[in-house]
């Protein structure tokens, strides 16, 4: 069953074809979120709340319009009320203040070698802290872009923000990334350039 | 350009997202500068590291606990879900295809069905009641908190004595025979049921313990004295009596405190009566008042004013209110009284 029968049928309520849906976009959506959130179970939260909206939406979804692109858009506002709430009412959840991986297991990279994927993970963590302590529109912005691919017009109406500005944001968010990264660069000796800068 | 200005433009140079004319300028300066070099690598390598980053995928309940969600949800909240007829049946009746739970600028759109009132309606109205009743809980604790307190207090109040708790004069008002009202006075004086007393206020129509009201005009009630005013020394300024200044329905009084007699005969009780109308041509009441005074006071007649009893104490005056007056009262006329001691307006 392609995409567009997929969707059809999902926006007649067939819940086995939005659970097809889920299963080809559960990865994105989650990997977003859990770089978004940065633990385990507000991500797995934000992944439900995702794809419940996306299901009550559907039929919003104009026949022409990409649905990745929306899901985007659906994936980022959620995010961004997880924002607003976090605003509203400061608080520091139990998950946060255990370690960031929360039982996330080392995925694999596919050489087999369980060094390298050591390294990356950690790697990844490391990446992931730098993530949290970026500011919250910041941390976004950089999401949506490195890691989803977003274009910068789509970024603009997912945070209802202008083009210009989403070219300033993001220039000072990878600005304030690389600072941070730099200042951690033991964890990024896979990367040749930052390691190079070390000598 | 200098360099300050090209580092703001290397993020969206490397993303291809520059005006051609800017693109050149960059361009440029990027081969004339080496510092501006260096950081556009450092850019390019800290956006590499995203790409490298693995893809997470969520647990295996993932699934599993969403479908759940949303079939509870759509049976829920019918209205917010694109739930399809054959999906979520309730009552037998498919589910409309009703208005969408809008995302964020998504135009919520409302189908023709959505307008009609479906069966679901009401059960959408009961679950939206239960889910507001969590934000009613405060609001009800309040309510049974003040009627707690209401409750308690008018349980104290009837405890500390029936004439501590006023009554809305409704028979009066509805002009039908009321009972009789009357404020009992623990070691108090009172005129005893027949008393010379009673009988000659009765005769003259007068009531020698008329509770002076600040609400005048308002005859019936319960009546109180002047606030911030003991009763004891209410004494008239101008010399006459209290009870002139308020209107009375004063036959009916007069059947009332009759009634009151046979009823109370074994009890010492003050009867509140309507205190007279005001009227200039009152000498007789204020004659026949004058000679209860003398004959309860005969070693201080010229105290007259002094003498005037207060019948009642103001409504809602404690126990040591009632306590502390009431032996006042005993004590009036007696050298070294309270009363004597703070004696009638204008005197100390």
């Amino acid at each position: 069953m392609d995409l567009a029968e997929l969707i059809k049928k999902s926006k007649a309520g067939d819940l086995d074809a939005f659970e097809e849906l889920v299963r080809l976009y559960e990865k994105k959506v989650f990997t977003l979120v859990y770089r978004f959130v940065g633990n385990w179970a507000d991500a797995h939260d934000l992944a439900q709340e995702t794809f419940i909206k996306v299901f009550q939406s559907l039929p919003t979804l104009r026949e022409d319009g990409s649905f990745v692109a929306w899901l985007h858009q659906v994936t980022a506002n959620v995010c961004r009320d997880e924002l607003r709430k976090k605003r509203r009412q400061p608080k520091a959840s139990l998950d946060e203040l255990m370690t960031s991986s929360g039982g996330i297991p080392i995925p694999d990279q596919g050489d087999g070698c369980p060094e390298t994927a050591l390294e990356r993970w950690e790697m990844s963590e490391a990446v992931q802290g730098i993530l949290n302590s970026l500011a919250d529109d910041y941390r976004l912005i950089l999401l949506m872009r490195e890691v989803e691919g977003m274009t910068y017009d789509e970024i603009a109406a997912a945070l209802d923000i202008s083009p210009g500005t989403v070219k300033s944001r993001l220039s000072r968010a990878r600005q304030a990334f690389k600072q941070k990264l730099l200042a951690q660069r033991e964890h990024f000796r896979l990367l040749p350039r930052l390691a190079g800068k070390e000598g | 350009m200098d360099c300050r200005k090209v580092s703001g433009l290397l993020s969206p140079y490397l993303d291809g997202e520059l005006e051609p004319s800017e693109k050149n300028i960059v361009s440029s300066h990027l081969k004339s500068c080496s510092a501006c070099r260096r950081e556009l690598a450092e850019l390019q390598a800290a956006v590499q590291i995203f790409r490298q980053l693995p893809e997470l995928a969520p647990g295996p309940a993932f699934r599993p606990r969403l479908r759940e969600r949303l079939a509870r949800e759509s049976r829920s909240l019918p209205a917010g879900v694109s739930g399809s007829p054959a999906a979520f049946p309730i009552g037998g009746q498919a589910l409309p295809s009703a208005p969408r739970f809008p995302v964020d600028k998504a135009p919520a759109t409302h189908s023709a069905e959505s307008r009609e009132v479906p069966r679901w309606v009401g059960l959408r109205a009961v679950s939206g009641l239960f889910r507001s009743g969590a934000r009613l809980w405060p609001k009800l604790a309040v309510a049974t908190i003040l009627l707690l307190a209401m409750g308690i207090t008018s349980l104290w109040y009837g405890l500390a004595g029936p004439g501590l708790v006023p009554k809305l004069p409704v028979e009066r008002l509805a002009g039908l025979p009321s009972q009789p009202k009357y404020e009992e006075v623990r070691g108090g004086r009172a005129e005893p049921a027949g008393s010379p007393e009673r009988k000659a206020s009765d005769a003259a129509g007068d009531d020698l313990s008329v509770v002076s009201s600040p609400e005048a005009g308002r005859p019936g009630l319960l009546a109180s004295a002047p606030q911030g005013v003991p009763a004891p020394e209410q004494a008239p300024e101008d010399g006459q009596s209290a009870s002139k200044k308020y209107p009375a329905e004063t036959g009916h009084a007069l059947a009332e405190q009759k009634e009151n007699q046979k009823d109370n005969a074994g009890r010492q009780k003050i009867f509140l009566t309507a205190p007279p109308a005001p009227s200039e041509s009152t000498p007789e009441p204020a004659a026949a008042a004058a000679a209860a005074r003398e004959k309860e006071n005969p070693a201080d007649p010229g105290a007259a004013p002094k003498e005037v009893k207060p019948a009642a104490f103001p409504v809602g005056q404690g126990k040591g209110y009632r306590r502390r007056w009431g032996n006042c009262r005993r004590n009036v006329g007696r050298p070294g009284s309270p009363a004597q001691k703070i004696g009638p307006a204008g005197e100390n």
